[in-house]
């Protein structure tokens, strides 16, 4: 397990940044993960090994669920 | 067409336009209501279309999302919601609700925007402080380089003006420099030579020299923003609890929503239509964004004014768990006394001198040694003259200072010692017993013998056989207790904090009266490290439900303590990477009276987040009541879902507004 920061710029609802929580959390691999809607920080504990694939698995769920904010990998 | 595009993805562009719009239809529905003028067909269309447009403007794009959503199969959300809403006002003909509806959400929106903006500014405010070109000294020549390229141990020249651009000790210059974005405090701070300066701070007047501590990354500066930026991750119970409850909300008021518009008119045979447009105003209240926001933006809003006044709080659960502490136990050394000694009083055991013979001997005998003792009598000195009294001047011969032990000199025929028990003992006297409390050096004199200098002294120190070895007197040393403090603690004693304690090392004796001058409920002195942690466990151990103990250290050694208190504080700490990581406030300015005022900071952010939660909430549930029984129609739940989003933002920045902190110690 490793912890990686990224970052989304624009903004994003508040409601919306729980949603996308939730679902990161979700996904395989993902140990947890913490995203500010004040900052635009996202931390996520991952698994390294399948570091690739859980962040593209993480910018689908922001396009998805909060398009307005521009999730970088 | 390219215009209306752009015109529908501009925020602040689109909601002006469609306002107008609005307002213009509004206008003429009112002219015609109160000239009565008859409702004619081509007026009816142009209201109609106003409306519309700029419906069409302010919601498109919710539209838009709502839709791409449901291809998705995802209906429950907001987008869907206020959507169906304002098509649902169109549908039974309420064009300016509709309008309404989309044009005050997208301000809500629009507001929720600004307020992140803003509130990111106390982080951005601090990166405009650091500095992009720095003077380093290579080669005898002056280079200009970028900060990150400079090396711990080069010499930095700083300009009277600018920013300080890294953590450096002052080697060449003598000024002022101004710490306010970093410490909050306004007044500037003279430095000198050996004097450490903080990156980020600006040096006002002169050019100082300096060598540089800390790279970049490592710089206060740094470390501030970093610490800052790690913040808003961290989430305090309130937060989650209300994230958590966001998720049910929407599913909730869909629930609600049905019901209405299907259960009361089959039961009690009312048309559909009447409760058709009470479902919408569930509709309008169902996005839980403000209320969602409401809570990080307070605990933001905290952060980052705890962040200017120098104090670095790491997240929003440290605001909640010191917004509640019952207990702060201090580590005494450096936190609560200056670390320096202050002359008592002294004890003769001789008629051949005075006390004051005595004072202006000993002094006279300091004079070249930079010890405690002998700052502390150059500094009663002072205060004597200050009074208008003399202190006699005594030449003394052949000075030297005896490390670990004290210092000797010679008068005459007559060797003089000042210093511990050790020194006495190496000269044969055997010292009486003394107040314990206080910390002690002993005067002796030695008249019989010449002594024989080096032949006969030692490596270990042993000064020789002494013969005719009198002790003249004893001086007696209080540890002096910052002058501030015993005000800061009574300070917290009122804003509710029930137990003080201190854990030290230093002579019980000392620890007691210390305690008593300061008002300290508990203490104990004379403890081992591992004690000291212990005694905080049982503090821990002690606590009420819900209360918290928090635990202050000058970030030397007392890692394991910092992390096990509820709240460890680091004073001054910014530097010690062990602190910061297990501290969970890092004070910045090396000040206690920082503590109250991070308390204060920490009680306010804590209570408008709750105020804002039990607002919004209770906007909300009001308008389904009011709704219920058909009062308020959808005009009150449009403005009340606006109306919370606005309130609530304006209350969280009344956090970053302090004006009603007092931020001295003044309270006292």
């Amino acid at each position: 397990m490793k912890t990686i920061r990224l970052r989304f710029t624009g903004t994003a609802c508040a409601a919306c940044c729980a949603k996308i929580e939730d679902e990161i959390r979700k996904l395989n691999g993902v140990g947890d993960v913490s995203i500010s809607v004040m900052t635009g920080l996202v931390k996520i504990k991952l698994d390294s090994e399948k570091k690739e694939s859980i962040l593209k698995e993480s910018k689908a769920i922001f396009d998805r669920i909060e398009p307005s904010a521009q999730f970088q990998i | 067409m390219e215009k209306i595009k752009r015109l529908i993805q501009d925020d602040k562009q689109k909601i002006k336009v469609a306002l107008t719009l609005f307002l213009f239809g509004l206008v003429i529905l009112l002219i015609t209501n109160i000239r009565g003028i008859e409702w004619h067909i081509p007026l009816e269309l142009l209201t109609k279309s106003t409306f519309l447009i700029a419906y069409g403007i302010a919601g498109f794009s919710v539209l838009r999302t709502a839709w791409n959503k449901l291809t998705q199969k995802d209906w429950m959300n907001e987008f869907f919601l206020m959507s169906l809403a304002s098509l649902g006002a169109l549908a039974i003909g309420e064009w300016p609700e509709a309008a309404a509806i989309m044009i005050f959400y997208e301000i809500g929106e629009y507001a929720q925007s600004i307020a992140i903006f803003r509130s990111r500014k106390s982080i951005s405010d601090l990166l405009d402080l650091s500095v992009d070109i720095c003077v380093v000294e290579r080669n005898g020549e002056h280079v200009e380089v970028d900060p990150s390229e400079v090396e711990i141990g080069e010499i930095i020249l700083i300009p009277a003006g600018s920013r300080i651009p890294l953590d450096a000790e002052i080697i060449e210059g003598r000024g002022e420099i101004d710490t306010s974005a970093l410490t909050g405090e306004s007044l500037p701070v003279a430095v000198d030579v050996g004097d450490k300066i903080m990156s980020g701070s600006l040096n006002l007047n002169t050019v100082l020299r300096a060598k540089v501590d800390a790279t970049v990354d490592d710089s206060t500066l740094y470390r501030i923003i970093e610490l800052s930026d790690e913040a808003s991750l961290r989430k305090g119970k309130t937060e989650r609890l209300i994230s958590r409850f966001a998720r049910y909300y929407t599913p909730i008021v869909i629930v609600l929503a049905f019901l209405f518009a299907v259960l009361p008119p089959l039961i009690t045979g009312d048309p559909f239509s009447m409760w058709f447009e009470r479902t919408l105003n569930l509709l309008v209240i169902s996005c839980p964004c403000a209320l969602v926001l409401s809570v990080p933006l307070s605990y933001f809003s905290g952060l980052g004014l705890a962040s200017t006044r120098g104090i670095v709080i790491k997240g929003g659960d440290v605001i909640e768990r010191f917004a509640q502490v019952e207990t702060i136990v201090f580590d005494k050394t450096g936190t609560l006394t200056t670390g320096k000694l202050e002359l008592s009083r002294i004890e003769s055991y001789t008629d051949h001198f005075s006390e004051d013979e005595l004072f202006a001997l000993a002094l006279a005998l300091e004079r070249g040694s930079t010890h405690l003792v002998a700052d502390s009598l150059r500094r009663f000195a002072e205060q004597l003259e200050a009074r208008g009294e003399t202190v006699a001047t005594v030449e003394v011969q052949d000075l030297e200072e005896l490390p670990g032990r004290g210092v000797r000199g010679r008068r005459d025929d007559i060797v003089f010692y000042i210093g511990n028990t050790r020194l006495m003992s190496d000269i044969g006297l055997v010292v009486p017993e003394t107040d314990e409390s206080l910390s002690v050096v002993f005067f002796a004199m030695c008249s019989g013998v010449e002594e024989k200098r080096d032949s006969e002294r030692t490596e270990e120190g042993v000064l020789g056989y002494l013969t005719d070895v009198d002790l003249l007197a004893s001086f007696l040393f209080e540890d002096e207790v910052r002058e501030e403090i015993p005000a800061i603690l009574r300070k917290l004693k009122k804003l509710g904090v029930k137990k003080l304690a201190m854990y030290s090392g230093d002579r019980k004796s000392v620890v007691k009266r210390q305690a008593q001058v300061l008002g300290i409920d508990r203490y104990e002195g004379e403890l081992l490290p591992q004690c000291k942690l212990q005694r905080l466990e049982d503090d821990i151990a002690e606590k009420r439900h819900n209360m918290n103990v928090a635990f202050v250290g000058d970030g030397i050694n007392d890692a394991p303590a910092l992390s096990i208190a509820d709240v460890g504080i680091a004073m001054g700490a910014i530097g010690s990477d062990a602190a910061v990581e297990a501290a969970d406030i890092v004070l910045t300015r090396d000040e206690l009276s920082a503590i109250p005022e991070a308390l204060q900071i920490s009680r306010k952010t804590k209570r408008i987040a709750v105020e804002n939660i039990i607002l919004a909430l209770g906007l909300k549930v009001a308008v389904v009541v009011l709704s219920f029984f058909g009062i308020g129609g959808m005009w009150a739940a449009i403005f009340a879902d606006v109306g919370v989003t606005l309130i609530c933002i304006a209350n969280s920045f009344r956090i970053t507004r302090g004006s009603k902190l007092d931020w001295r110690h003044a309270g006292a």
